[in-house]
């Protein structure tokens, strides 16, 4: 008995620790886009190794999201040049799925302009995926030659100076809006009952063996 | 069944370990059996009615650590259902407009056509087009925008419009789920399209209960061995995440789960006690209660109706051909939906199956083409096959990851890191199942029938899933590569994690328990976290 509490004490505070942890992460926030544009490029199978150029790396660049849906997405690799030299690079392996597809880089000290975005989507010629972006302007060129008919819409990320816990709040009011429960209640009903959940779940663990 | 010899079986039952004194407890069962089978075949021999137990003694007889299992499941919905925005679930919408035709109109919807005008502002209101899918871009956020769909669900509620012709994907569906749901979309019938949608979600909550108490009472027939076992598996799948999301939505699926589970139960009770006509009835009752669920069920149906014949198979050894009986009896029952569902296609001149049929007579690709990539759609593609996902090790990154975390419309997921993480518990969890099953391989053997039971009915689903699949390969790699598909399964999950805690031994094993109840509790609550930072952060 006396080992089961001492399982759920330290169970229950590695799942304390693990919320706390989550809490004082930052959220992802852009910090540049290269086109507002959304539209439908191109839909294909087949490889896509593309470079586009005109880019402007921000500083501190976490991460690239790029506009490529797919509902079972293959590799993902990026790269980021400027003269020739790889500035950043990234990859996402395979099995993503949706709209976008984020692809973590190293990060970089000082922004850049005029760089040289390369990604790579390894498509195997079964699984399709559709490019969204800008049409026409600043096209993107194939690495065999050809072009995707525009700029593929990218957004660069950075964690944002502030931390999940200390934007609560505002969380707490924009769960207000749009939802089924309209009213800041529906936050402390949720915290209730997890809470209660919680409760629950210890009481029958330490039950369970009597 | 005598009241002697029913206390006689339970009192042995409740001590049916699977140890090591298994075979003295088993032939004192089998006289147990025996002594209450000879009354039963003069009974049914006399012609006697079924003693039925009244609907309270039932209740009474669930033990209150399932009922608990229950509430916690239940709740984890009900949080799942106010965190998740409106139509942020796989296909709400169209559930959602299959209700409110069949409420408004008492007619089903059809594929085609468009959403009510009700539903079509408040979609419109909240983004849904560029929410869904789209991870970067979150529900509304302003004063304005929550006034402006406040008065358009106002203005709506003012129309002569009744129902929602269209329920695209959803209209193949039996309407059972959805009849259940008029019940609360009608008692919100003063109140907006969000309020009832959110009065639904807790019928559905409420099911999601059900799930969890189904499998905790299964995992109590299937592994007699180790009570204390069985709040680890019902506790476990009560917190599983994606079953908290989806039992808090708009989403029939919610119901399968229960229903599968309340079958695994039921199968469960009847290997263990024999097959009674009541509990064929049950069986049967549960698998016409499937059929007028989901769709999906087509692919259990099988599985469970063999178990059906095998069971009274074994019965007829102990009361004659009044197995025979039963099994006709639940036959009939169970297969009355689809022969009502095949009559009337026949009628209106449809495919024989409807869209069932779809599924059924894939013409493209040879029968190898079809079996290898079902086959890989869950496991590594073996030498000879065609690479139908190159590049993807679907095992892992359809059905494990997804699983560790996939919600919203497939687009509010864990870091890649946490994937990668969750692959050590699930290890463990599965070394220490595996080890339970090797230390009672002899009870594995002599229960070889029930288990091939089990594995026909998720082998049915998986397959299933897999030929619908086809039918957009190569266009889409795997269509329905949900997890949400497979989860109708779910209590051979509580019954693994009852095994993993059972495989750490009697010492440790309760300690294993409380450490995997706290890891499904902890992933459940990042999960949510995952899904409100996603949507409102």
């Amino acid at each position: 008995m006396r080992r089961v509490r001492v399982a759920l004490g330290l169970g229950l505070a590695f799942t304390a620790a693990a919320v706390g942890v989550a809490l004082v992460q930052s959220p992802a926030e852009v910090i540049a886009v290269n086109t507002p544009e959304q539209q439908t490029l191109e839909l294909t199978r087949h490889r896509i190794d593309v470079c586009q150029p005109g880019e402007v790396l921000p500083a501190n660049t976490h991460a690239l999201r790029l506009q490529v849906s797919a509902l079972l997405g293959p590799r993902v690799t990026v790269r980021v040049l400027a003269h020739g030299r790889v500035l950043t690079s990234g990859q996402r392996g395979s099995g993503w799925t949706g709209g976008v597809v984020t692809v973590p880089v190293r990060p970089v000290a000082t922004t850049t302009p005029g760089a040289q975005l390369c990604f790579d989507v390894q498509l195997n010629g079964d699984e399709s995926v559709s490019l969204k972006g800008e049409p026409g302007h600043g096209s993107a060129t194939r690495a065999g030659g050809g072009s995707v008919p525009g700029r593929v819409r990218v957004e660069y990320l950075r964690p944002s100076g502030s931390s999940w816990w200390s934007r609560a709040s505002m969380v707490a009011k924009h769960m207000r809006f749009g939802n089924i429960a309209n009213g800041t209640w529906s936050v402390f009903v949720v915290i209730l009952l997890m809470a209660s959940v919680v409760c629950l779940c210890s009481y029958m663990a330490l039950r369970m063996t009597r | 069944m005598s009241r002697s010899s029913r206390k006689r079986l339970v009192s042995i039952q409740t001590r049916d370990g699977d140890g090591a004194n298994g075979v003295r407890v088993r032939s004192r069962r089998r006289q147990a059996q025996l002594a209450s089978s000879r009354k039963k075949r003069s009974h049914f021999a006399l012609g006697e009615r079924v003693a039925w137990t009244s609907p309270r003694e039932i209740l009474r007889a669930v033990p209150k650590i399932a009922w608990l299992c229950a509430l916690v499941a239940c709740m984890n919905a009900v949080a799942w259902s106010l965190i998740t925005p409106p139509f942020e679930v796989p296909d709400e919408p169209e559930h959602v407009a299959y209700v409110k035709q069949l409420a408004e109109t008492g007619r089903l919807p059809t594929r085609y056509g468009s959403f009510s005008i009700e539903e079509e502002l408040a979609l419109e209101d909240l983004h849904l087009q560029t929410v869904a899918e789209q991870p970067q871009n979150q529900t509304i956020s302003s004063q304005g925008q929550e006034e402006q769909l406040q008065q358009d669900l106002a203005r709506s509620r003012r129309l002569d419009e009744k129902g929602s012709e269209y329920a695209g994907v959803a209209a193949s569906e039996p309407p059972l789920y959805y009849a259940l749901q008029v019940i609360p979309y009608s008692l919100g019938s003063g109140s907006t399209l969000l309020d009832r949608m959110e009065l639904m979600r807790l019928l559905s909550a409420i099911i999601g209960g059900l799930t969890a108490l189904f499998t905790f009472m299964f995992i109590r027939e299937a592994l007699p061995g180790a009570p204390w076992a069985w709040t680890v598996g019902g506790l476990g799948v009560a917190l599983v995440p994606l079953l908290g999301f989806m039992s808090g939505a708009v989403n029939p699926d919610a119901m399968l789960y229960a229903v599968t589970a309340a079958l695994f139960y039921c199968l469960a009770r009847a290997f263990r006690c024999g097959l009674t006509r009541a509990r064929a009835i049950s069986i049967g009752s549960v698998i016409a209660i499937g059929f007028m669920t989901k769709l999906n069920f087509v692919g259990i149906a099988p599985g469970a109706l063999v178990g059906l014949a095998v069971l009274s198979a074994r019965a007829r050894r102990t009361i004659g051909s009044a197995a025979y009986a039963s099994l006709a009896m639940a036959l009939a029952i169970a297969l009355s939906p689809p022969a009502v569902y095949v009559i009337a296609h026949l009628a209106s001149g449809a495919h024989t199956l409807g869209i069932v049929s779809s599924a059924l007579h894939v013409a493209r690709g040879s029968l190898w083409s079809r079996v290898s990539y079902i086959w890989q759609l869950y496991l590594p593609k073996l030498p000879g096959m065609h690479a139908d996902f190159a590049g993807v090790f679907t095992t892992r990154q359809i059905w494990f990851d997804w699983y560790v975390g996939q919600y919203g419309w497939l687009d509010t997921g864990f870091p890649g890191w946490v994937e990668d993480l969750a692959l050590i518990p699930a290890a463990a969890i599965a070394a220490l199942c595996v080890r339970s099953l090797v230390a009672g391989r002899r009870v594995l053997r002599a229960r070889a029938a029930e288990l091939a039971v089990y594995g026909a009915m998720s082998v049915g689903l998986l397959v299933l899933i897999g030929m619908d699949s086809y039918l957009t390969f190569p266009r889409l790699g795997a269509e329905f590569g949900q997890l949400r598909y497979v989860l109708p399964l779910i209590p051979l999950l509580g019954a693994a994690l009852a095994l993993a805690a059972r495989g750490a031994g009697r010492r440790w094993g309760p300690v294993v328990g409380v450490l995997v109840i706290t890891l499904f509790l902890a992933h459940d609550l990042l999960s949510q976290l995952q899904v409100v930072a996603r949507f409102y952060g």
